[in-house]
């Protein structure tokens, strides 16, 4: 049960992804980065990616935004937004989807600002470009939008440099739900940042969503940050999702190996020191099969021997 | 009053002199141009001690000074005051100008970056068989060198017959791994760590945090794990001490620390910790507020407020609950007899600065 069924009126999914599968095209061979990966997001549900570095998390974010560059190839499935085929779409159509439909914030965003322009001049350009604004209507409306993340308009005046990186982490954030996207992206939009600064970032994340009702695709490593957030998620390995059901059902049985091990890379806060092992080095998931239902709602992909996840009922899970 | 005010010769729990001891520490880093005068502080008085076999942790924000800090004591950094003392030695005065190579074959770092701190064109083999050679620490027969490489590559878990793979063809954990074996393999008394796992995929850090405790257990290393993540400090180390400006505000044995921790910016940062098993689901929007009012009531001399007591004169260290927990915490606000549990910190007493 997802979120877009309990809280909102919609059962429509805003973005649904069907066996996605990205290829690095190389030379002499090719990798591929994403592989039949399937998942979708409701209205205003909060879907958390997680997965370690070169799980092609993020290449599954660009292939949303359709800015995968060569040697990056879609070599299957679909994307569909709101109804519409985005592998389909026209330049034009791209331009509107993009920043208006779905918007994203990069990893290290705040880096990603233009030095030599104030903040006020990047967030005024959106609103000339994308939404056709008059300057003065634009500037009036960069000023609410920094309002909107508690920073003082009077900061529309400042360049990058001079604002902290949290400050600036969350003007890109601001920036993002300009046109009031029903999507938002974030790629790991914390990483760079101290614990207490992340967490108002989070916070101003969700208030923002629980204000103007977008979606989320929230992308980290980070399982603590992802379980408090995410209404449901999805664990990836080696281009495949392993695992996938509501946040709190994978925070307190997590089934498949690698899961498991993600979890317990992250040492509890509370309750007695206990030993973890994580993921010994070396150990690789191969062939990893399509995922099927071990408990309602709760998709894993099956493991070999020695596996612990039960096998109950085998459903068709991935193709949700 | 009835606070428990420590004196500044904390009693330890041996007879011996500790592993490291660090006294009074400052550093100060000039700015501005070449005729300027002006410095920021980066460290300030920082008293801090590693007993034998035991491994503190370090834990701030960046920019808190605690890279300065592990910087000064591996002496990458002059220290502008204060004394380092490695088995009741101080080795500013002993060394004057800089790192010997005894002190060298005493303290060792691990540092941030397994990518950035094993160079490319050389085989795992070449920078165990340096240290070994250097130090010499590696027997005085080739074969007992042999030896020695294979048991050094089996300590950190690695395979011996790695000893002959360049670092690209390792993963960033075993990368750390080879760093730990060349610190390991001049046999140190202490061994800074910092941020070693920050960098390594999630899944392998837990591997790496447990060979530190291994080496400590097995060997009898001291450590001192600079981190900024607190779930990690709890799991490896057996004290942790909080650096805010600068400074210490607070330490203790990890888990009561954690458990219960009286300063305000270690409750700011132990609240900021994302952690589903907490009681009471995650509400961030609440969380700023705290943040807010935790600021609010810092009164810290870096807040600027020359009406509070900590603007005026040195704050002191107040012991925390249970001796025995060797818990402390610098900050006028506290008031031990607010009950033993965690404080809300909302309803930190701010009638009580006047005390000490």
């Amino acid at each position: 049960m997802t979120v877009s069924q309990v809280s909102f009126g919609s059962h429509e999914p805003v973005l649904e992804v069907k066996n996605l599968t990205v290829k690095y095209i190389g030379d002499t061979r090719s990798t591929t980065a994403v592989d039949r990966v399937s998942f979708s997001i409701g209205t205003g549900e909060v879907f958390g990616l997680a997965g370690e570095s070169g799980c092609g998390k993020s290449t599954i974010a660009n292939s949303i935004m359709r800015l995968l560059k060569d040697p990056a190839k879609i070599a299957g499935g679909s994307i569909s937004f709101g109804g519409k085929d985005v592998l389909a779409m026209s330049p034009e159509e791209l331009r509107r989807f993009r920043w208006q439909d779905v918007a994203m914030v990069f990893q290290s965003a705040m880096n990603s600002l233009n030095p030599v322009l104030t903040i006020g001049e990047q967030i005024v350009d959106i609103f000339t470009t994308h939404a056709g604004y008059s300057r003065k209507e634009s500037l009036r409306r960069a000023g609410e939008l920094l309002e909107l993340v508690r920073i003082d308009p009077a900061r529309l005046k400042s360049y990058p440099h001079q604002l902290s990186g949290g400050m600036r982490q969350r003007a890109v954030i601001a920036m993002a739900v300009a046109l009031k996207p029903s999507l938002l992206i974030l790629d790991e939009p914390t990483t760079a940042l101290d614990v207490v600064v992340q967490q108002e970032i989070m916070a101003q994340i969700k208030e923002l969503q629980r204000e103007l009702g977008f979606s989320v695709l929230f992308i980290t490593h980070d399982m603590s940050l992802m379980v408090e957030l995410s209404h449901r998620m999805a664990v990836m390995y080696g281009g495949r999702i392993v695992e996938t059901a509501k946040a709190q059902d994978v925070y307190a049985t997590p089934r498949h190996p690698y899961t498991q091990a993600l979890m317990g890379a992250f040492p509890p806060l509370t309750g007695p020191r206990v030993s973890l092992t994580g993921l010994p080095d070396g150990v690789k998931f191969r062939n990893i099969p399509d995922l099927t239902e071990a408990a309602p709602g709760h998709f894993v992909a099956p493991v070999g021997a020695g596996a612990s996840a039960p096998d109950t009922a085998i459903m068709e899970g991935a193709a949700r | 009053m009835s606070h428990a005010v420590l004196s500044s010769q904390r009693p330890s729990a041996d007879t011996e002199a500790p592993a490291l001891e660090v006294r009074g520490l400052g550093k100060s880093f000039p700015i501005g141009g070449l005729f300027s005068r002006e410095s920021v502080r980066a460290l300030h008085g920082v008293d801090l001690t590693i007993g034998r076999g035991e491994i503190v942790a370090l834990v701030g924000e960046s920019g808190s000074g605690k890279s300065t800090l592990a910087r000064c004591v591996a002496r990458l950094e002059k220290p502008s005051s204060g004394e380092i003392l490695i088995d009741g030695v101080d080795v500013l005065k002993r060394d004057r100008f800089q790192a010997s190579r005894a002190f060298r074959s005493q303290l060792q770092m691990v540092f941030q970056d397994p990518f950035g701190s094993l160079n490319p064109a050389h085989r795992v083999e070449h920078f165990l068989r340096r240290s070994l050679a250097i130090h010499r620490t590696g027997g005085s027969s080739e074969t007992e060198t042999q030896q020695r490489l294979e048991e050094l590559m089996t300590t950190v878990g690695l395979q011996a017959d790695m000893l002959n793979s360049y670092p690209h063809e390792l993963s960033g954990g075993q990368r750390q791994r080879v760093a730990i074996a060349r610190a390991l393999a001049v046999e140190p008394r202490v061994i800074l760590a910092d941020e070693p796992t920050s960098m390594l995929d999630v899944s392998v850090r837990i591997g790496v945090l447990n060979l530190m405790r291994k080496l400590r257990d097995e060997q009898g290393i001291s450590m001192l794990y600079i981190t900024h993540d607190l779930a990690s400090a709890r799991y490896l180390a057996d004290r942790t001490a909080v650096m805010f400006a600068g400074e210490l505000v607070e330490e203790g044995e990890s888990l009561d620390l954690l458990a219960n921790p009286a300063h305000p910016y270690t409750q700011l940062l132990v609240s900021a910790v994302p952690d589903p098993a907490r009681a009471g689901s995650y509400d961030p929007v609440r969380r700023a507020e705290l943040r807010q009012a935790v600021m609010a009531s810092t009164s810290c001399a870096f807040d600027g407020d020359p009406n509070q007591t900590c603007s005026a004169e040195e704050p002191v260290r107040h012991r925390v609950g249970d001796p025995e927990n060797r818990h402390w915490v610098r900050c006028h606000l506290y008031r031990p007899q607010a009950g033993a549990g965690g404080h809300a910190l909302a309803t930190e007493p701010t009638d009580n600065k006047a005390s000490a």
